[in-house]
């Protein structure tokens, strides 16, 4: 394939990020069915916690309480096209912590920050980690987590 | 004749005390196991496996719009070096840390804390298959509260041959005396639902 560079943005390489660096990403989306029972019957996570209407209904949270991994999964996705759009490969997640329960109907939106930035074993990309925080509608904090990504250097990829 | 709706008819097959008698007389066979029943140092090796296909590849990623075409376009993939599209890491997570649910968090009753540590190794591709294995690495009772601990284990995921995929630390918290929730979680709910109206 040929230019590939032309397929993602040109302001997310390697050199674009400097530490501190905050971001608030453009889009929120809401957290329904589709995303949490479609997801957690899909890895078959098998906590009827996260499918079963008439169980939860009969406990003090009286609905579908949406599972954890689907929730920070998504304020990632989120942050993504913002800071791993030019990424190589995701290395490696730490410190995820969930901080507020989500029900369906909720609506998450997510932050970033650069944390660090240093080389790579490889000359055309480097690794930066991010620290990634999920907040639902009433800007309750959700979920918090850092993300260390290989990405693309622009000296070496933009004419790709 | 048949009667497929049961107890409408004349010569049912079943006239619904038939099924009242199942209910009444069925053994729940349990799943999920709880706090006092880890062992650390415990390895345990979980159930099914998974092949990971295209499909839950694409529909993950863009349900939770992780874009990165290595994720959804196979020629860019390729031009990357790879074989085929990447699966999105987040979906490798979820799906090592699902076939670990049964045995070690759907019966503690309390929810998924947190995850630390957390490496994604090599890449997985379309048509890999997963298994998953976990190794209990700590519990603990808390103080503060009676009948609630936390359980944490050593989460290891392998592809078809045997190489690791991804490793992670997660934690969850135990409930056995009690409900999740409590009064001040389901006043909180029940609020956050007011909120949106839906109530």
């Amino acid at each position: 394939m040929d230019n590939v560079a032309r397929l993602t943005s040109d302001d997310n390489y390697f050199e674009d990020f400097e530490v501190g660096q905050t971001i608030r990403h453009a889009r929120g989306k809401t957290m329904t069915n589709l995303e949490n029972v479609n997801i957690t019957n899909m890895v078959m996570n098998t906590a009827q916690g996260h499918f079963n209407e008439d169980q939860m209904s009969k406990t003090p949270l009286g609905q579908i309480l949406c599972y954890g991994g689907v929730n920070f999964s998504l304020v990632l996705g989120l942050a993504t096209q913002d800071t791993c759009e030019n990424a190589l490969a995701e290395l490696g997640l730490d410190k995820i912590q969930l901080k507020t329960m989500v029900f369906h109907g909720d609506t998450l939106y997510a932050y970033s920050r650069v944390l660090e930035k240093r080389e790579s074993d490889r000359e055309d990309a480097g690794i930066v980690v991010f620290k990634h925080w999920g907040v639902n509608q009433n800007k309750e904090l959700v979920a918090e987590l850092e993300r260390t990504a290989l990405i693309k250097k622009k000296s070496h990829w933009l004419d790709r | 004749m048949l009667n497929i709706f049961g107890g409408l008819g004349k010569g049912t097959v079943s006239d619904g005390s038939e099924i009242e008698e199942v209910m009444a007389s069925a053994v729940l066979r349990k799943r999920g196991q709880g706090f006092h029943d880890f062992e650390v140092g415990e390895v345990i090796h979980h159930h099914w496996g998974r092949t990971i296909t295209e499909a839950d590849a694409i529909q993950f990623c863009h349900l939770t719009l992780a874009y990165n075409p290595l994720y959804f376009n196979r020629e860019y993939a390729k031009a990357h070096g790879h074989p085929d599209i990447v699966v999105c890491p987040q979906l490798v997570f979820n799906m090592i840390l699902g076939l670990t649910v049964e045995i070690c968090s759907e019966g503690l009753g309390g929810p998924f804390l947190g995850v630390y540590d957390l490496k994604y190794l090599e890449p997985v591709y379309p048509g890999d298959t997963l298994t998953a294995v976990s190794t209990t690495e700590a519990k603990r009772e808390s103080e503060s509260s009676e009948g609630r601990g936390v359980v944490t284990w050593f989460n290891e995921g392998f592809n078809q041959h045997g190489r690791k995929v991804i490793e992670y630390r997660r934690s969850n918290l135990a409930i056995w005396k009690g409900q999740m929730g409590g009064e001040k979680v389901a006043k909180a709910a029940k609020a956050a639902k007011g909120d949106k109206g839906n109530g």
